[in-house]
């Protein structure tokens, strides 16, 4: 009894093991040709790159150039005010740092120095 | 099971680390005949189907870190292929249009298997729900295990199993297939 159940079972088994293949053969259609679809994806790949690599430094030099105009405009009010400002403060200040006729130079440099660290903090924040 | 292999495992590596897109290609390379057969299936339609390999495939690119290397690669690109699918379904017509035009119900009369008929694999994937089709495909095309298939179409392992003995009862039933026929 217990020996007919088993070939019973190992029928069925056997069976569906045929069912499988043939399923299988059924199902398998031939290997499709890569035919440039990966050549095409890696394109699509590296042009995704491409935007990526390029989006910051162009976003940064076209808002720069767009920004340029009004920033030296801006530099030059600030000039002006520093000119006033501080001469209240302290008389001999101006003089020593202007001796030369041009620019205040402590101004101009702490003003060059935060658009340095703002240029070089903007993109990191952007990043993250 | 189908394992990563150690070649894919240095694609995966190179592409991640280097953002090497030659050698994400060459990884495509290696799967594409599978996933596209796989969406060939699926979607009834060649362009579209190879549309949807395309986008596929650019998701497992950006989505490559998160490869934990843990089952099969080609399991992990098949679960974002039958996603990228299902979403593509839900937001165009183009699909339903495509089985329109196909003609989602088969013959009327039950029909013979016969050497014609075993190359027309249509007629068998027309009776199948699209759950069904995407089981017997990942399981027989795909060659996935019962777990892989599971894991791979978000079903449990049970669900699995049953659905695929009720598409083969399907199969048996409409086309009068006989187990000794297929020998």
């Amino acid at each position: 009894m217990r020996n007919s159940k088993s070939n019973i079972i190992n029928i069925s088994d056997k069976t569906m093991d045929q069912e499988d293949r043939f399923l299988q053969q059924l199902f398998d259609g031939d290997a499709i040709a890569d035919n440039g679809f990966s050549a095409q994806l890696e394109k699509r790949i590296k042009r995704q790159l491409a935007i990526r690599r390029f989006s910051l430094p162009g976003a940064i030099l076209v808002g720069g150039a767009i920004a340029l105009g009004p920033l030296i405009q801006m530099l030059g009010s600030t000039t002006d005010w520093v000119a006033e400002v501080v001469p209240a403060i302290d008389p001999g200040l101006l003089a020593a740092t202007t001796a030369g006729g041009s620019l205040p130079a402590v101004t101009v440099l702490s003003l060059a120095a935060a658009l340095v660290g703002a240029a070089l903090l903007i993109p990191q924040l952007l990043n993250d | 099971m189908n394992e990563t292999s150690a070649l894919e495992k240095n694609l995966i590596a190179r592409a991640l680390a280097q953002q090497d897109a030659r050698a994400f290609g060459e990884l495509v390379k290696l799967h594409q005949s599978r996933v596209r057969n796989f969406l060939r299936k699926m979607a009834r339609d060649e362009a579209l189907a190879d549309d949807i390999a395309q986008d596929s495939f650019m998701l497992a690119w950006k989505k490559l870190h998160t490869f934990s290397g843990q089952g099969s690669f080609i399991g992990w690109l098949l679960k974002i292929a039958y996603n990228t699918f299902l979403q593509s379904k839900r937001k165009s017509g183009r699909y339903d249009e495509v089985l329109q035009q196909l003609g989602h119900q088969p013959a009327d009369e039950a029909t013979s298997v016969n050497a014609e008929a075993i190359t027309d694999l249509d007629k068998y994937l027309a009776i199948l729900s699209e759950q069904e089709r995407a089981i017997m495909t990942l399981s027989y095309a795909c060659g996935l295990s019962h777990r892989e298939v599971s894991d791979t179409a978000n079903l449990p392992l049970g669900t699995v199993k049953s659905l695929i003995a009720r598409s083969k009862e399907k199969i048996r039933a409409k086309f009068q297939i006989q187990h000794h026929q297929h020998q």
